[in-house]
């Protein structure tokens, strides 16, 4: 943890002097599915209000280096974020990346088909950069929970 | 000289083709030029504009694109952020399109190169852009806000820089395509200003060249035509070449060779009028006195026919007289033959009633015969009758005695008779003879008065014959004067034909011959020189010598001379017909 604090201490520094940052270590996209079932179990067990609480917090279960979960219903309204407490509660569904994919109908249609990834740009918190990602996302019930792998562009 | 074997239209012609060309080449190289460097004018500025224009939409496409990016992060919902992403996409869109048809249009070396290092910088933005824009998008404006300022703004603005410095270069190129037409417009004004000079100046050559080959042989033409016109027809004319005022040369050759060979006839012409008209005034003046003398003459016939006129009127008054003395002499002859007639009618009658008396006698006789021999038959029978017839025998001798007796009577009253009817005879033959006599006389004087009335009627007829030869001379003397007149119009129209000849000889004398061919020699112009001036010189004294016979009329000018003399003819007439009245 110290060393991940450290770490991001140390990009965000390194944002702040425009100094290049270093690649942060990275997680892989099993590491990423993992993270998607687990968190599903810890709402299938907690309820969704908790696991929602849990999913948000930066220094909670579900943030891993550069994996968080992401959770949203079927109207692609966001339910709970763990990279960006901005995105909480918004209506998402028509957001796109710079590349103009529409992010969270990827990753839906992907959810819907028995869980798949989907591969964007989005906002690594970890490097406070946009990267690509592969998002993996499965369905909770009538809800969508997904995590998803930053690839460095540089 | 070369010119002058071409035709003046075909000179004329060659020149205005060449002239007309070079207007020709002019107007239409001119033109054509103008046409070109307005096009490359307009397209060179068309071309300048047009990337001018597409810079310029670059610049606002990437500052429109630059406020649409600010602007994602200051929304708060996805919609508008999308939006303004779109907003973006499109200015970015109409960025590139700008850029890659500014590249297409086809660049020079200096835009090639701004645009290259507005292509770096584009490709250098683009990292900075997505990362800004996915910011945003991410709700991370603060981030994206610093990435704007502090990357994409500076890169921004060494764009906008390059895209301005391009702007100015398509203007300038456009200033220089300007500028360039105008120098080529101005280089083309002097093409078409030497042109032009060129033309005039081949123009101007052209001009004398040909007007100087038509107007010096006009010259010359005129100045023989001057010539012929001052009379001198002594011109030699050498047309050259082949063209019209060639040809009018060769025609005033002609025209003076013409005129030349008529003066000189004209000339010689005038010179035998001249003679033959002094001819005729010496004839008319001949004429002229011979008419004088004959109209004196009968003039003097005429009043000698007058006295033989009245001569002749008394002779027949005479005869008129005998005549009718004659006449009366005639009717008493006639009278006295009818006495005669009547004597003889009565002495035929005397003669016829002693005829009648002697057959009267014979009858007597002839009866006393027969009663003598009745008586004696009476006797022979009273014989044989015996006695008885004694008695009727005395009566028988008785009445034979008587008979007898009777007989005897009878026969001297037949003697008687006889000499009665011898002597009526002799009477009658007398009175026959005197009657015959008469007759004769009758007839003489019968005669006479017939001759008489002759000689009277022939007198007659003498004196109107008489009258008739009066009449005859008096006409004769009418037509005398009439001749005089007309023998002084003769004269005087001889007298104008002279001085018409004289003045035609002064008029051909006008027209010098020169050394020419002539049909005439020389001295026949001289002589006709010289009878001319002769003539001008007697002219003033003419009028007076003129008209002898009629009263001196004011000599008629020599130029309205033949209808003065139809008017003197007109007037001749008139004063003939005076005279005659006169007469």
């Amino acid at each position: 943890m110290k060393k991940l604090f450290a770490a991001s201490m140390f990009a965000l520094l390194s944002l702040a002097f425009a100094v290049p940052a270093f690649a942060a270590d990275r997680a892989t996209l099993d590491e990423a599915k993992a993270m998607v079932k687990k968190a599903r179990l810890y709402i299938q067990k907690n309820g969704r209000e908790k696991a929602f609480a849990e999913i948000d917090k930066r220094d909670g279960m579900f943030v891993d280096r550069d994996l968080y979960v992401y959770v949203y219903d079927k109207n692609l309204k966001n339910l709970a974020h763990g990279g960006n407490p901005r995105l909480i509660g918004k209506d998402l569904a028509d957001m796109r990346d710079p590349d103009g994919k529409y992010v969270n109908k990827g990753l839906l249609q992907a959810a819907q088909n028995g869980g798949g990834t989907f591969t964007f740009k989005f906002l690594n918190p970890a490097t406070n950069k946009i990267e690509t990602k592969t998002g993996y996302a499965e369905m909770e019930g009538d809800i969508m929970v997904g995590s998803g792998v930053y690839v460095s562009n540089e | 000289m070369n010119l002058r074997r071409m035709a003046i239209g075909v000179r004329l012609g060659i020149a205005f083709a060449i002239l007309l060309g070079l207007l020709a080449v002019v107007v239409v190289g001119g033109n054509v030029m103008s046409d070109i460097a307005m096009r490359r004018l307009a397209s060179g500025q068309a071309a300048a504009n047009a990337k001018g224009a597409l810079a310029q939409t670059m610049k606002s496409a990437l500052l429109e694109a630059a406020v649409a990016t600010r602007n994602i992060g200051l929304q708060s919902e996805v919609k508008a952020m999308s939006q303004e992403e779109d907003r973006v996409r499109e200015h970015r869109k109409r960025y590139a399109e700008a850029r890659d048809r500014l590249v297409d249009l086809g660049l020079a070396q200096g835009e090639k190169e701004l645009l290259d290092a507005v292509a770096r910088l584009d490709k250098e933005i683009e990292e900075p852009f997505a990362q800004a824009i996915g910011q945003s998008l991410n709700f991370n404006p603060e981030v994206a806000a610093k990435i704007i300022t502090g990357k994409i703004d500076p890169l921004t603005r060494q764009s906008i820089e390059r895209i301005n410095k391009l702007v100015e270069v398509e203007q300038a190129a456009a200033n220089r395509f300007l500028e360039e037409t105008a120098a080529e417009e101005a280089r083309r004004h002097v093409l078409s200003y030497g042109i032009g000079a060129l033309a005039v100046a081949l123009g101007m050559l052209l001009a004398w060249v040909i007007t100087r080959s038509i107007t010096r042989p006009l010259k010359d033409a005129v100045e023989i035509a001057t010539r012929v016109a001052a009379g001198d027809l002594s011109s030699e004319v050498r047309p050259g070449g082949t063209d019209e005022t060639a040809l009018l040369m060769r025609a005033l050759r002609d025209m003076n060779g013409g005129l030349r060979e008529i003066v000189t006839e004209v000339r010689v012409g005038t010179e035998r009028i001249f003679a033959a008209s002094k001819e005729i005034s010496r004839g008319n003046a001949d004429l002229s006195s011979r008419t004088e003398e004959q109209a004196s003459s009968l003039e003097e016939t005429a009043s000698s026919m007058e006295e033989l006129t009245s001569a002749v009127k008394q002779n027949a008054d005479n005869a008129g007289q005998a005549n009718e003395f004659a006449l009366g002499a005639s009717k008493v002859a006639q009278a006295g033959g009818k006495a005669m007639d009547d004597v003889i009618a009565m002495m035929g009658g005397v003669s016829e009633s002693s005829r009648k008396i002697a057959e009267i006698i014979g009858v007597i006789d002839a009866i006393a015969f027969q009663t003598n021999i009745l008586a004696l038959n009476a006797a022979v029978e009273a014989a044989r009758a015996g006695d008885q017839g004694r008695g009727f025998a005395v009566v028988a001798s008785e009445v034979r005695s008587l008979a007898q007796r009777s007989a005897e009577a009878a026969k001297e009253i037949k003697g008687l008779i006889q000499k009665s009817a011898e002597r009526v005879e002799g009477g009658a033959r007398l009175v026959e003879g005197a009657g015959k006599t008469m007759g004769e006389i009758v007839v003489a004087v019968k005669r006479v008065t017939d001759i008489m009335s002759d000689i009277a009627s022939a007198s007659q007829e003498q004196l109107t014959g008489i009258q008739q030869v009066g009449h005859a001379v008096t006409e004769m003397d009418r037509v005398t004067q009439q001749n005089a007149a007309l023998v002084e119009q003769s004269a005087a129209a001889a007298e104008n034909m002279s001085i018409q000849s004289q003045q035609l000889v002064g008029l051909v004398e006008r027209f010098k011959l020169g050394h020419g061919p002539s049909p005439s020699p020389g001295q026949g112009a001289a002589a006709g020189a010289g009878n001319g001036e002769a003539l001008s010189a007697a002219l003033p004294e003419r009028p007076q010598a003129g008209p002898r016979l009629a009263a001196p009329r004011p000599q008629p000018a020599p130029k309205a001379a033949v209808a003065i003399a139809a008017a003197a003819i007109a007037g001749a007439k008139a004063n003939a017909e005076g005279e005659w009245e006169e007469f």
